[in-house]
């Protein structure tokens, strides 16, 4: 649960976002934060996408599709084509609070990844992965995403 | 699935981005809208040809791009003829059922004759990733100009 969201994140941008509508698999119930990673777990739902927790090993054929763009809820076995969630994807650069590893400008063009639903990490290990750190500025950290992408790179 | 005869079916998510590139006249050709394009350096490596099903893309040929509109050219014409391409980072979607689930989305995207996508290298062209499969349709984050290094021909 290490640095999970229990609530919406605060999200910054620079320039236009860009988003795609993916659905939700609700083989059990839900709740998507704003900011959180969504992921395609390949040995397991391969068309509905979860959430990303730190609990999730994300293995090198999972694909992160992007970061939830709004706070949605399903419950178990809703109807998963009306289970629709907003998703900023490439070229979107965005900008998450930079709290847990404190990335700096010397920092910038290396892969950045998730290791909790609200936690950047420089460690491919199991985590999802984003993209690029583009800037660092008044505590955010700014992403331009490469999702949806295969992180293969992902050990877990 | 076979060569394009007519242009293809093709959506576009986002702005397109295209750049204009003069074809290759050694041999007449005419290139469908939807066709990969391509520099075959054992051909010529400064104009373009249509790719097709007959050639063998080696790890030095270029792709250069979708191509935007319909147009052909005959035998050791003048090489003026212009062409327009969707390159990268356009967004071209594709009618085709090669690809079906959300976990593919990302994969490195091939295709094995000017209409069909693919996802192996071997002797073709490489465009680009797999972005969304929506409606019937496959969106290929393009990466025109590729060079088709996977290619083993």
């Amino acid at each position: 649960m290490a640095g999970d969201l229990v609530r919406d994140a605060d999200l910054r941008f620079k320039g236009q976002a860009y988003t795609e509508t993916f659905t939700l698999d609700t083989s059990a119930a839900q709740v998507v934060y704003r900011g959180a990673p969504l992921m395609i777990i390949a040995t397991g739902d391969t068309m509905h996408a979860i959430f990303y927790q730190d609990s999730i090993n994300v293995a090198a054929a999972d694909v992160c599709l992007g970061i939830a763009a709004e706070h949605k809820e399903v419950t178990t076995a809703m109807d998963e084509d009306k289970a629709e969630i907003e998703v900023y994807v490439w070229p979107t650069i965005i900008g998450l609070v930079n709290i847990a590893v404190p990335l700096t400008n010397a920092d910038i063009g290396k892969e950045i990844y998730m290791s909790g639903s609200g936690a950047l990490n420089e460690t491919v290990g199991d985590n999802a992965w984003l993209g690029k750190l583009f800037k660092v500025e008044d505590g955010y950290c700014y992403i331009q995403l490469r999702n949806p992408v295969i992180c293969s790179g992902a050990g877990g | 699935m076979a060569d394009l005869t007519t242009d293809a079916d093709i959506r576009l998510k986002g702005e397109a981005k295209t750049e204009k590139f003069y074809m290759d006249t050694s041999a007449a050709q005419t290139i469908y809208k939807g066709q990969p394009v391509m520099i075959d350096q054992t051909t010529d490596p400064l104009y373009m040809v249509g790719y097709v099903d007959g050639i063998d893309v080696a790890p030095t040929d270029v792709f250069m791009g979708i191509a935007a509109e319909k147009k052909s050219v005959l035998l050791a014409g003048a090489e003026t003829t212009e062409i327009e391409l969707y390159v990268g980072p356009s967004i071209v979607g594709f009618k085709s059922t090669v690809f079906t689930l959300n976990s593919k989305l990302g994969t490195t995207v091939y295709m094995s004759d000017s209409s069909t996508l693919s996802i192996t290298a071997a002797d073709n062209v490489q465009i680009g990733t797999l972005f969304k499969i929506d409606d019937g349709y496959c969106y290929i984050k393009l990466s025109a100009p590729q060079v088709c290094a996977g290619s083993g021909a």
